[in-house]
């Protein structure tokens, strides 16, 4: 199969959908990469490391969608490339149609085949496609929080780890999945006093196991938040619900109950955010301040980090890709249900029931086009 | 004894000389407690805090220098209140004379006992009045250093930490005192893999006690930093050698063996710092790219964090303080070495020697004035 890498082109994308490591792999099974120039040198790979793993370095995003069998990127099509998808060409990207009306008539009308990375999911129903980007979200959520309690940030000055003698700040995360754990793994390797949440008994008596001691797993309700968040001096809102909106677990009322220079780092903005004060920024102008109480609010988090996200993201996107290049779209849905639900717009129909629903258009199961 | 609290006016400075918890141990020892309005408020105290603690609370630092027998304060006095300064009057706060002639002359001229908090020291030579500041600037270099590897920053887009699947990134630390231990626990705590240079062998030792094993010690030597900064994504320079100026530990041209996209803090830079291309910077504009290397070199760092650093700052000043204040500074230099290192300018003349060498003045040992 001959496989297309697109260069980028959202504002603030820097990552790239394939490593040389990973040209490496599919040139070894057997398939031609085509790597748009300079697709890579937001992330740290030159066009030379890509050309010494064996892809052919191609000038222009036309050439690759005319080439290609199957293109890969990070981001969703654009406008400008809507035009340059063929027919029965492989899309494999993060698409998020639910929420990307035009994009999704779009390819409708192309009659690719669209795969979306963030509706893939294994049958304990994790998203193996989400999860590295969270786990670089969650990562990153404190150090923004440690950096944005500077007092020149808008933050009251507190150091988030403390010093011998003086009290470490508080950091409260509302949610303990892939964002929550890892967040929490930060803010306690920083020396804080981290609580965090979780509404999944299960999962609480996991984190109880595995954090350290200076992180306190609590059961999460409304009350508990209301208590908490008087002390909090940074608060990550880490809550993810599959395919929703995010709920909105802190009111505009509550932020008075805060610590004014207190900062809250929404992880959830890309699915609407989980305080209500939150609307989403971006890297290069990341926060603002309501009531006192500093948002860090930016969307695509792990933008900011391309080498580390690329990696993270190659690393979980490469065996799916080289799964459906070595046994075509078809046979690899027909024998992988992972990758059956990652089926979103296939040959101009919409094969995932929630974008259908999201936009009142015809859903065809997607077992009727195998 | 009368204790005036005056609020700092240096830019950027928000911490306060004492707290009301504090003022209360004062009271307590039958002093009286004088403190500005809003002295505390950067800091978390309001005025409030300190007249339920007994102090009494004036508008003016006029007024607060006309009555109190001793000042003490965080910064130097301010070429505006040099009128105010009283024969006589016990000045406790940090000094830093051989940096500013104006300061030095003025204390001479007005004939007060000038006592400054970085040159208290302990007979094993270490600077009790500098520890908690370098407490603070420590884990604050890795928070610093974190969030200018973002790509938006300057950075070259790495995650501190890594996440599962991809390699954390490299933190050099060179120095392994205060601060280097305190950069190196917190940056070990975020995953990183760090490497601290000390050339005290025993230092190393007990490093290596200490330390987790993400934390990799070397003795330091040129040829060490030479190899060791190729792969260095954060570069903590951490070498302070007291009352002189800080070694030059990376010239200019070795920067272009560095990552383009790399960061280097500068933690020295109140001492001129220890690489050869840092230039003092602000926390409203805390860095500058040269030759591809992003530089953090804000003077002060502390500053940033004023609850955590005042409360850092006063549990080690306060009894010294009160010290002076219950035995009066005659007797409490007579008694206690510590302070009687910290005597900088007494009754007109220099009573420290680097001071009086750098401007040429005469130098009075102290003992002739005890």
């Amino acid at each position: 199969m001959i496989v297309g890498i697109l260069k980028e082109i959202k504002s603030e994308e820097n990552r790239v959908s394939m490593t040389p490591a990973g040209v490496e792999v599919m040139k070894q099974n057997g398939h031609t990469v085509l790597v748009e120039k300079a697709a890579g040198s937001g992330s740290g790979f030159e066009d030379a490391a890509y050309e010494k793993a064996g892809a052919e370095m191609v000038a222009t995003p036309q050439e690759i969608f005319q080439r290609s069998d199957m293109v890969m990127h990070v981001k969703e099509p654009l406008p400008p490339e809507y035009d340059l998808i063929r027919e029965g060409q492989i899309v494999f990207t993060y698409l998020h149609l639910a929420a990307a009306e035009e994009l999704t008539h779009a390819l409708i009308k192309a009659k690719s085949i669209n795969i979306a990375y963030e509706t893939i999911q294994k049958p304990d129903r994790s998203l193996p496609l989400l999860t590295p980007m969270s786990e670089v979200a969650g990562r990153m959520a404190i150090q923004q929080g440690a950096k944005y309690l500077e007092m020149a940030q808008g933050g009251h000055g507190v150091l988030l780890g403390g010093v011998p003698g003086v009290d470490p700040g508080t950091v409260v995360i509302i949610g303990g999945g892939v964002v929550g754990i890892n967040a929490a793994k930060m803010a306690c390797g920083l020396g804080a006093k981290v609580y965090i949440l979780d509404m999944n008994l299960e999962r609480l008596r996991y984190l109880s196991d595995v954090m350290p001691a200076n992180c306190f797993p609590l059961m999460a309700n409304p009350a508990t938040t209301r208590k908490l968040i008087k002390e909090a001096d940074v608060v990550v809102g880490a809550v993810l619900v599959t395919g929703a909106k995010a709920p909105r677990l802190i009111t505009r009322e509550m932020l008075k109950t805060m610590k004014q220079g207190a900062v809250l780092v929404d992880v959830a903005i890309d699915q609407g955010g989980c305080f209500e004060t939150s609307k989403a920024t971006t890297h290069s102008d990341p926060i603002y301040t309501v009531d006192g109480v500093v948002h860090y609010c930016v969307a695509n988090m792990p933008g900011a980090v391309p080498k580390t996200s690329t990696m993270a993201l190659t690393n979980a996107t490469l065996p799916y890709a080289v799964e459906i290049a070595n046994k075509g779209w078809k046979r690899a849905i027909q024998e992988n249900p992972e990758i059956r639900l990652g089926a979103n717009v296939m040959n101009g129909k919409v094969t995932y029931k929630a974008v259908a629903e999201a936009f009142g258009l015809d859903y065809t199961p997607i077992d009727e086009l195998l | 004894m009368i204790i005036g609290i005056l609020k700092e006016i240096k830019k950027d400075e928000n911490r306060v000389a004492i707290t009301p918890a504090g003022a209360e141990i004062m009271k307590q020892n039958g002093h009286s407690v004088l403190v500005q309005t809003g002295a505390g408020t950067s800091s978390g105290f309001d005025d409030a805090a300190f007249t339920r603690a007994g102090a009494e609370i004036l508008d003016t630092p006029a007024a607060i220098f006309s009555r109190a027998e001793m000042i003490l304060r965080v910064r130097e006095p301010h070429p505006g209140e040099f009128g105010h300064l009283r024969a006589g009057q016990i000045y406790f706060s940090y000094l830093h004379l051989a940096a500013s002639e104006p300061v030095t002359r003025a204390l001479i001229d007005s004939g007060v006992i000038a006592i400054a908090y970085e040159t208290v020291q302990k007979t094993d030579g270490s600077l009790p009045l500098l520890a908690p500041m370098s407490e603070v600037a420590g884990p604050m270099a890795i928070q610093e250093g974190a969030k200018y590897l973002e790509m938006a920053q300057g950075g070259h887009g790495v995650l501190l930490g890594g996440v599962p699947g991809v390699d954390p990134a490299s933190v050099l630390i060179l120095g392994g005192g205060k601060v280097g231990i305190n950069a190196a626990r917190v940056a070990c705590g975020l995953g990183a893999k760090v490497h601290v240079l000390d050339m005290n062998l025993e230092r190393l030792r007990y490093l290596s006690d200490v330390m987790p094993p993400n934390c990799f010690l070397q003795m330091a030597s040129p040829a060490a930093i030479r190899e060791l900064i190729k792969n260095a994504d954060i570069v903590v320079g951490a070498a302070l050698i007291p009352g002189s100026r800080t070694p030059t530990l990376i010239s200019r041209d070795m920067l272009h063996t560095m990552k383009r996209g790399a960061v280097l803090i500068d933690v020295a830079i109140d001492q001129g710092g220890c690489f050869e291309t840092s230039r003092e910077t602000t926390h409203a504009d805390p860095t500058y790219i040269l030759d591809g290397i992003v530089h953090y070199a804000v003077g002060n760092m502390a500053g940033a964090l004023p609850r955590t650093s005042t409360i850092a700052l006063t549990n080690a000043t306060l009894m010294y303080a009160l010290e002076i204040a219950n035995k009066g500074w005659r007797e409490a230099m007579k008694t206690n070495p510590e302070l009687r290192r910290g005597a900088n300018v007494v009754n007109g003349t220099v009573t420290f020697q680097a001071v009086a060498e750098t401007f040429g003045l005469e130098f009075t040992p102290i003992d002739e004035l005890l």
